[in-house]
């Protein structure tokens, strides 16, 4: 957190530059050259009946449609331990408030190790990212640092489960001191130190998910997660919202809000359906529910979305 | 004259030998492919596999290839991997267990399947990687395509217990067993077999992510 407010700039050019020395290992050493390439992609539709992850009475819905890949390689550094070194890409287009419009793009590093042979030989996995989210809306802009581990394995021939920690670290690329050159509200704003971005902040998470294989083409998905840590909301000038509030500046989007950076607990569940269509080809049909608190105030939101998903 | 006898008899006996082709099927009728269909001499006296007979289960792709292979108690079976990656290839059956960890190309010596049963076959990297080994105590075994049906050739004239095995079907193939008199001619059998819903990893993704990595 004490990073949050800093004026952070991360030249663009350089998530080009650590993509180069990624994938440039992969022609320079054979045992990176027989590394397994791999290739996630997916397309989505979601509709999110809270976009502007605004309290009661204020929510905006809105469908979005995203597209994503990740491309990298994978090698198995040791008979029981792989190692993966992906590029993430991502974007999403927002139909009504287009100042949400995002890209994003950055590096991922997974460390796993299975603990024996077989399909229920527990596999752990380390993770640490890094990446900029590149919002229409510059004020938005952030970079997510993400880092934990995730134990998983098949309990029975049909269920899987998986748990783990992550800590996720956001930092605002754009908090400029220089808003602060207002006066009225906003100084006094400036004043108590919280004009400021908002769109950074830093959480732990504890998460379970489970999988059930319903047929041997269809799974269910089911999960949990709790996060302590700081959200973003947006909604109309609000005491309360700015007495918890660490950071505040008006929301450029809902024009008529302001952006709070509060601290909560959030409460998310999902519950999903995969179909195979194809050997490395699903459709995806999920739905999800945060619950964000803080105080007395609550905030969610429901998110259903649709989309395909492919993996090479 | 002893030399044009014995070519006289040898024809002859192959002549009297008889094929048997068996069409699998399901409970309501539709053929299934990959079903192992083996004719056990009633006499119990089974040659030993040929010299020099090998199997062979590749590695494609990040898929095993064929998925089911048949073979007689002791024969050796390679896993070459034509990828350009490593696999794990292992079984943890009790009917062979072994393990090749982390190999690229051939592995030096191939494995001895010396007791009859199934193997199921996996790769400890890539989890959805299926196959089995079907091991079984006679030469005589053809294995079914798209149309259900495997024929079994030559088999020598004498009584036999024709069985058939998929990894989908409910119970031992000993409860469907069914007695042939393989004379000149062919024969045809049929089994109709009770399946159960099997479970392997999907290689789809589901959201968000997943995989091995």
């Amino acid at each position: 957190m004490t990073s949050i407010g800093r004026c952070t700039r991360i030249p663009r050019h350089s998530l080009l530059w650590a993509l180069f020395f990624l994938v440039s290992p992969g022609f320079a050493f054979p045992t990176i050259a027989r590394a397994d390439w791999l290739l996630d992609a997916s397309a989505l539709a979601l509709r999110d009946d809270n976009v502007s992850g605004a309290a009661d009475g204020y929510a905006k819905a809105d469908t979005i449609f995203s597209v994503s890949a990740a491309g990298g390689y994978y090698d198995q550094i040791a008979p029981y331990t792989g190692l993966a070194a992906l590029v993430e890409l991502e974007s999403e287009n927002y139909s009504e408030y287009g100042g949400l419009n995002t890209v994003s793009g950055g590096l991922a590093i997974h460390l796993n190790h299975k603990f024996g042979v077989g399909l229920r030989a527990p596999r752990l996995t380390a993770s640490v990212s890094y990446r900029l989210k590149d919002f229409k809306d510059n004020h938005r802009d952030v970079t997510v640092f993400l880092a934990g581990f995730t134990g998983s394995s098949w309990l029975t021939e049909r269920l899987k489960v998986a748990a783990g920690y992550q800590y996720d670290n956001s930092v605002s690329v754009n908090a400029d001191a220089g808003h602060c050159k207002f006066s009225g509200y906003a100084a006094y704003l400036c004043d108590l130190g919280k004009y400021q971005s908002p769109y950074g902040g830093a959480g732990h998470s504890l998460s379970v998910q489970f999988a059930f294989l319903l047929t041997d083409a269809d799974m269910l998905t089911a999960g949990y997660r709790h996060r302590r840590g700081d959200v973003a909301v947006s909604s109309a000038p609000d005491a309360a919202l700015l007495a918890q509030s660490s950071a505040l500046w008006p929301d450029w989007v809902f024009h008529d809000f302001t952006a709070y950076r509060i601290d909560a607990a959030t409460n998310s569940v999902n519950v999903g359906v995969s179909r195979e269509l194809a050997r490395q080809v699903s459709l995806n049909l999920d739905y999800l529910h945060h619950a964000a608190e803080a105080g007395n105030a609550r905030y969610g939101n429901n998110v259903f979305r649709i989309g395909i998903a492919y993996s090479f | 004259m002893l030399w044009l006898a014995a070519i006289l008899f040898s024809t002859a006996d192959a002549a009297r030998a008889g094929d048997i082709t068996a069409l699998v099927v399901d409970a309501k009728g539709q053929p299934l492919k990959n079903a192992v269909v083996y004719a056990i001499p009633v006499s119990g006296k089974v040659a030993p596999p040929e010299k020099g007979k090998t199997a062979l289960v590749d590695q494609i792709r990040k898929e095993f290839i064929p998925m089911v292979v048949a073979a007689q108690t002791g024969t050796a079976v390679y896993f070459p991997n034509n990828d350009n990656i490593h696999h794990h290839v292992y079984s943890l059956s009790p009917a062979k267990t072994f393990e090749l960890p982390l190999y690229l190309g051939a592995p030096p010596n191939p494995v001895v399947f010396d007791k009859p049963g199934i193997a199921a076959l996996g790769c400890n990297i890539h989890d959805w990687m299926l196959a089995y080994v079907v091991v079984v105590d006679t030469p005589h075994f053809a294995i079914t395509g798209q149309d259900g049906k495997g024929a079994i050739r030559d088999v020598p004239p004498g009584a036999y217990t024709l069985l058939a095995w998929h990894y989908m079907m409910k119970g031992e193939p000993e409860s469907r067993a069914i007695g042939v008199q393989v004379a000149s001619g062919d024969q045809e059998k049929r089994f109709a077999l009770d399946l159960k819903p099997v479970f392997p990893i999907r290689r789809a993704p589901s959201l968000p992510g997943g995989g091995y990595r």
